[in-house]
């Protein structure tokens, strides 16, 4: 009798299988468990071994083909009564046995090697979460290097985030005094960003240890008391420092400002370094962003994130308005000041802003 | 150094009767031959899944389990086959689990790593390395609060003892003179890594000293010293002086799941190992008693054989468990 032997599931993905190559040629006898062929799976080059005694009539895989596991690779001829040579058996027993045999063909061709009714964790496309992995994973077509920009950005920002135990403080400001004030300059024109260098400036000198970095056991004030502003110059992030904020009126940072921004436009190396500052702000009031938790740019020990400007339903001595509002998170170095302080020191800018 | 036995004496058989002889014997051919019939039944393609084996490793579930009452409990691994066997269950109940049969001992939803039967004392296998430790630490407390007089063995291979769990379900049943019995089967290899690459201990029993516990380690390819061994701890267990720690040393004949090629036990290792298997062991020293000869034994393992083949065609056409027994019997 024939019988077909197929390739086993050795693979840890449910890939194919490739054929090295036959280890028994055709015509030669075949012990249960004799080596038949080497093949590589996907983790190691293994044996497949034979699965009945008997004598090898044909090879089907060839070797450098990949096979599927329950392809048929070979075809045995089988003594029937193979198992039961010892001949210690009563007829009626190998009788039994063969009819046995028989009805294991039949099922075992009709019966499918995979179960009919599959739990949810077995369907084939489940099966290998490594399988899956390999398919998802194709390469970004363009790849980018990083920018010198971005990559000390990253660099700092990370250090940032790993060493500085930061804190988080939530408010929002009156903006309608900003807003007149706006209106008033016309075409002037007043940038958000100037009230808050201004308020910071004077909140400083209020709270001088918000203005300290901290180095090893101490703390060292910041002499300039220069408050730094993020600018967005195509896609790289880069901080324009104010000297002397607190002295200057919104018009004259609005243009310290843009004078600077246009310098970084044009490229010029003097003002891409980083000069230190007390504390940087970050407005991203020109999205659609309320409220963010910024990032410490180090040393300083904190920094101002400022939301979008938007009508808000207030309540204010028993009566319901609408005014114009702003979202500001302060983050804080931990180390250099407590709650508190930061808090005190957030209430006093808020102050600020709305008598500007 | 342990002695590693080459034969085992013939005197060490005179205290035992032959029945009780060849029960073990034929318990270790069991597992052998439900083991290589298994094999071939995944070879084949007809049962789905991987299989972790334990040819090779059958003194150390006999030995021990001779030594417990039916009430007495034993924890099991990945590589539980063999343990389910000597506790009791059937080849039937098994082969209906590894086909997901709701005629399998865990209703088709256990499979291999996870073969149990409470009625028969053994809850269904841990597959987690170490994962029964703490567990056979919780019975055993069980027991001694009830007052009952049953022990808990508890089976687990040599990487076990590097998981933090070997160390805290230890030291309860240490500090509490637990009755469990922890059974090390070291065979030299935690999946691909060689036992002396994770421990500067010579022996793993050693372990025991730092729990001030007994500890022990021996031949785990002679089935009467496995035996005599587990029986020592069954009973200082029971007299309250538990817990103990057995090595026992063995080899497995396969790789660790049938994926794996097993291509780094070196082959010298593997013939000396293979020379010294337990059923050899055990059946040399048989034949040497009165009354029972080669073809004696060849029938024990032709009827086992036969009656393999009958239950797993049974086996392959059962039913399996229906969507909707889904979430019924598991815990989440």
């Amino acid at each position: 009798m024939d019988i077909e032997v197929t390739m086993p599931d050795l693979s840890t993905t449910g890939g194919e299988i490739a054929v090295l190559k036959w280890l028994v040629e055709v015509g030669q006898p075949i012990r249960r468990g004799q080596p038949l062929m080497e093949v590589e799976t996907d983790k190691a080059t293994m044996e497949v071994e034979s699965v009945e005694s008997g004598t090898m009539k044909s090879q089907i895989a060839q070797p450098d083909s990949e096979i599927a596991v329950g392809e048929v690779i070979a075809i045995l001829e089988v003594k029937d009564s193979i198992k039961k040579a010892a001949g210690l058996k009563p007829d009626e027993d190998l009788m039994k046995s063969l009819l046995h045999s028989a009805s294991n063909e039949a099922t075992s061709q009709t019966r499918s090697p995979v179960p009919k009714v599959l739990p949810p964790e077995t369907k084939p496309e489940a099966r290998g979460m490594f399988a899956r992995n390999r398919q998802a994973v194709e390469p970004l077509s363009l790849s980018l290097t990083l920018s010198n920009s971005q990559r000390i950005v990253g660099r700092r920002m990370q250090q940032s985030k790993q060493s500085i135990p930061h804190f988080y403080l939530q408010t929002s400001v009156n903006a309608e005094a900003m807003i007149s004030q706006r209106d008033t300059a016309g075409e002037k024109k007043i940038a958000w960003d100037a009230f808050f260098v201004c308020a910071l400036g004077k909140a400083l000198k209020d709270y001088p240890r918000m203005g300290c970095r901290i180095h090893e056991e101490t703390l060292v004030p910041e002499p300039s008391g220069a408050v730094g502003v993020a600018v967005d110059i195509d896609g790289d992030l880069f901080v324009v420092r104010i000297v002397d904020a607190a002295e200057k009126q919104p018009l004259a940072v609005t243009k310290e400002l843009w004078d600077a921004v246009q310098k970084l436009k044009q490229g010029d190396a003097g003002s891409k370094k980083l000069q230190p500052a007390g504390i940087t702000i970050t407005n991203l009031g020109m999205t659609q962003v309320e409220t963010f938790l910024p990032i410490i740019s180090p040393p300083e020990a904190g920094i101002l994130g400022v939301g979008k400007v938007m009508p808000q339903v207030t309540a204010s001595d028993g009566e319901i308005g609408i005014e114009h509002r702003v979202g500001l998170t302060l983050a804080v170095d931990h180390r250099v000041v407590n709650g508190k302080y930061a808090a005190d020191f957030l209430g006093r800018l808020v102050e600020y802003l709305e008598t500007v | 150094m342990t002695e590693l036995v080459s034969d085992i004496p013939v005197e060490n058989l005179q205290a035992y009767s032959q029945e009780f002889l060849l029960d073990l014997y034929e318990q270790m051919v069991r597992i052998r031959e439900f083991e290589e019939g298994v094999k071939y039944l995944f070879l084949k393609g007809s049962m789905p899944g991987t299989i972790h084996q334990c040819q090779g490793q059958e003194a150390t579930a006999v030995g021990v389990c001779a030594a417990l009452q039916k009430d007495d409990f034993i924890t099991s691994t990945f590589r539980g086959h063999g343990h389910a066997l000597a506790k009791g269950l059937t080849m039937e109940e098994m082969l209906n689990e590894l086909y997901g049969s709701t005629a399998g001992c865990c209703e088709g939803k256990g499979g291999s790593m996870h073969m149990g039967n409470m009625a028969k004392g053994m809850i269904p296998a841990i597959a987690i390395v170490g994962g029964g430790i703490p567990m056979a630490s919780g019975m055993a407390l069980a027991f001694k609060m009830k007052k009952t007089s049953q022990v808990v063995a508890c089976f687990f291979g040599d990487g076990a003892t590097s998981e933090g769990a070997f160390h805290e379900g230890i030291t309860l049943a240490a500090i509490w003179n637990l009755p469990a019995i922890f059974v090390c089967e070291n065979n030299l290899y935690g999946a691909s890594t060689r036992v002396d690459k994770i421990t500067q201990l010579e022996k793993l029993s050693d372990h025991s000293c730092s729990y001030g516990i007994r500890g022990e380690t021996l031949d785990g390819n002679d089935v009467l010293g496995v035996y005599e061994a587990a029986a020592r701890a069954v009973d200082e267990c029971r007299s309250g002086c538990g817990p103990v720690l057995l090595e026992l040393l063995t080899y497995r004949r396969t790789g660790h799941s049938r994926r794996d090629a097993c291509h780094y036990q070196a082959s010298e290792e593997k013939d000396f190992w293979f020379k010294r298997d337990p059923i050899e062991l055990l059946g040399r020293a048989l034949m040497e008693l009165d009354g029972i000869d080669a073809p004696q034994l060849e029938d024990i393992r032709d009827r086992i054989v036969e009656e393999f083949d009958q239950l797993a065609e049974a086996a392959k056409n059962l039913p399996e468990p229906d969507m909707q027994e889904l979430t019924t019997d598991v815990f989440a």
